[in-house]
């Protein structure tokens, strides 16, 4: 009994060190971010969400649609990426599609904006093409925000989706072909349904990547309306209000806490566990 | 009429030859099966035929026609894997409808295909079932019902029954041909296991570091084999090296042989020697072997027990099995009919 005892003691010295980081580094200044975005001239309130649905309902809306859009689009990219190096070995693209891994948020935004600007490097390379004089500049608009978070974002995705493709053991897709599906058919109806769960922790960290990146939406991303952690950022910077800086991250939270809840289950299911 | 015609196929792997002047046909109905030790060469060539090989040189042809650049979507053969490959997130019947629905059967069409293929391997009542959810032999049942109901020109089966355990395995054999005989498909069969060869095919090719050393009815390849690597694969053997001195005649029990190039290699078919006491009187017919020697030691197998046998005069040990009990150190004789061992000089 006392061994046990004991035991148990050394155990818990063990996870201690993991603990306190959760504590000090997560669960405490969650708590506190909470608790400040509840708080307005030392008193417990909900105007800081009032404010929030006042003021940003429309950039809570843009963050979650341009979020999805971009969740979307690098999802395609993603799998057609993984599909085309699952069925070929090309060793350039293999190399070629992790390069943005290695490289800043900061430069991809400022070389972005080099690239988008009204007379960056697409729109010279477009006028001489179309030969027009002037073509707009997409560097501060949803388009620019868009093109430049696939960017930074399509290679974590297509890691984890190539990864999961070339895990899967050939013979799945060889039944598919020996049947007369098609490489197009086999991804469709085999490699994605199969890989269904890599596809969805592929979606849901691009999701949560972009919904609470703040340097490019800032050095790329338009005036108005605004991703939320440029609101956050401002209302911080020029009014010091933390309360409604704090209201706006714990919407942001909660977002991601629909999908996190969402994804669960879903593995749940998956792994024939709890469901419904 | 022969369905597929394999002929001088080659396939390297470095400096690995995986297949090496391949040549096969298989008729119409026929099941072939391909046997040979890992490394043979008899998985590249199913997978060859299947279009998941890219051949060196070579040419495939199914009914005539040259397939050997195809997809292998396109080659209406149907493989059944090892690992059976059954899409864990269908059903037993959107598994075996699959092939259909990529075919752009109708629906009525399809659901009548498949529940046909069901009935036939009797596995109707598990077509809602998830593979996962299946034993291992349902799952087997399942993926041929996959291949079958596609109806394809060529049934290739890659080693069918080795993730079964020994029980099932030899009803399944039984079944397995039957089934092969009343569908009327041409079918490769590769396997390592040389009984289940011999007992499902109608002819055997046997394989070795990517050649086909032969090609036979079971009977021919048993009786009747080419080298002393077929001798030695096929059946339960014990073979004898004898090294000649001098040209003299080499005397292995009651039988001379003139020396030849090289060591001479008596594959002995160990389930067909009897093995009796040295007293007892036996009637030798023309040919037959007798060897003596002294039981050495013996391994209790149920109905049989298995001897290790000291021949006398000869350095190697035999490894025989007899119903006939005897003792350590017991003075016996071994009689070979003619037709059950293979005398080779290499």
């Amino acid at each position: 009994m006392r061994l046990q005892t004991k035991e148990r003691f050394i155990g818990f010295l063990l996870v201690l060190p993991a603990f306190l980081v959760l504590i000090f580094l997560y669960v405490y200044p969650l708590i506190r971010a909470i608790w400040t975005s509840f708080l307005k001239d030392n008193h417990l309130t909900w105007a800081n969400y009032g404010k929030v649905f006042e003021i940003y309902s429309r950039d809570v809306l843009y963050s979650v649609v341009m979020t999805t859009g971009v969740v979307l689009v690098v999802l395609v990219l993603s799998i057609l990426l993984a599909s085309y190096l699952r069925f070929k070995e090309w060793r350039f693209l293999d190399l070629m599609y992790r390069l943005p891994l290695f490289i800043p948020f900061l430069i991809v935004g400022h070389a972005m904006r080099i690239f988008l600007a009204p007379h960056g490097t697409l729109n010279n390379l477009l006028t001489r093409i179309l030969r027009v004089e002037e073509l707009p500049g997409f560097s501060r608009s949803w388009i620019g925000l868009l093109w430049t978070f696939v960017w930074v974002m399509t290679p974590y995705a297509a890691l984890i989706v190539l990864g999961a493709f070339r895990a899967l053991d050939s013979s799945y897709i060889e039944a598919a072909r020996n049947l007369g599906a098609s490489k197009a058919k086999v991804v469709f109806t085999v490699i994605m349904p199969m890989c269904k769960p890599s596809i969805m922790v592929a979606a849901i960290l691009t999701f949560v990547r972009t919904i609470s990146s703040l340097t490019i939406p800032v050095m790329i991303g338009p005036n108005t309306p605004n991703m939320i952690t440029v609101d956050m950022m401002f209302r911080i910077n020029f009014f010091n209000d933390w309360g409604v800086a704090n209201a706006l991250g714990v919407v942001s939270y909660l977002i991601v806490v629909v999908l996190a809840v969402y994804y669960l289950r879903f593995m749940a299911t998956e792994r024939g566990g709890i469901k419904g | 009429m022969a369905v597929l015609q394999a002929q001088g196929l080659y396939k390297s792997y470095g400096q690995v030859k995986a297949l090496d002047d391949v040549n096969i046909e298989i008729e119409d109905s026929e099941l072939l099966a391909v046997i040979g030790p890992s490394g043979s060469g008899k998985t590249t060539l199913l997978r060859s035929i299947a279009g998941f090989v890219q051949l060196d040189s070579g040419k495939i042809f199914i009914k005539s026609k040259d397939i050997t650049d195809l997809p292998p979507e396109k080659r209406n053969v149907a493989m059944f894997f090892q690992n059976y490959a059954l899409w864990p997130h269908m059903t037993v019947f959107e598994n075996v409808a699959y092939g259909l629905k990529i075919r752009r059967y109708d629906k009525k069409a399809i659901r009548e295909k498949v529940e046909w293929a069901l009935d036939f391997l009797d596995i109707k009542s598990l077509a809602e079932r998830k593979p996962n959810q299946l034993s291992g032999g349902q799952q087997q049942r399942v993926a041929l019902a996959r291949a079958i109901v596609v109806q394809p020109d060529v049934l290739l089966l890659d080693e069918p029954l080795s993730n079964l355990d020994a029980k099932i395995r030899m009803r399944i054999r039984f079944e397995l041909k039957a089934l092969q005989k009343k569908l009327q498909i041409a079918t490769l069969y590769v396997t390592h296991d040389q009984e289940e060869a011999l007992s499902i095919a109608d002819r055997i090719a046997v394989m070795h570091n990517g050649k086909v050393l032969q090609i036979g009815t079971p009977q021919q390849v048993y009786k009747e084999p080419v080298n002393l690597f077929v001798a030695d694969f096929i059946g339960v053997n014990s073979i004898v090296r004898i090294k000649p001195l001098d040209k003299d005649i080499v005397k292995v029990g009651n039988l001379e042989f003139q020396p030849q190039q090289g060591v001479l290699h008596l594959v002995i078919r160990a389930e067909e020697a009897r093995v009796l006491p040295a007293k007892e009187h036996v009637t030798l017919k023309e040919g037959d072997l007798k060897l003596e020697g002294i039981i050495m030691g013996k391994l209790y197998l149920g109905s049989k027990h298995r001897y290790e046998i000291k021949i006398h005069g000869i350095e190697e040990i035999l490894f025989i099995n007899s119903e006939e009990a005897f003792k350590i150190n017991e003075q016996i004789q071994i009689i070979i009919p003619k037709d059950s061992f293979f005398v080779y000089w290499q």
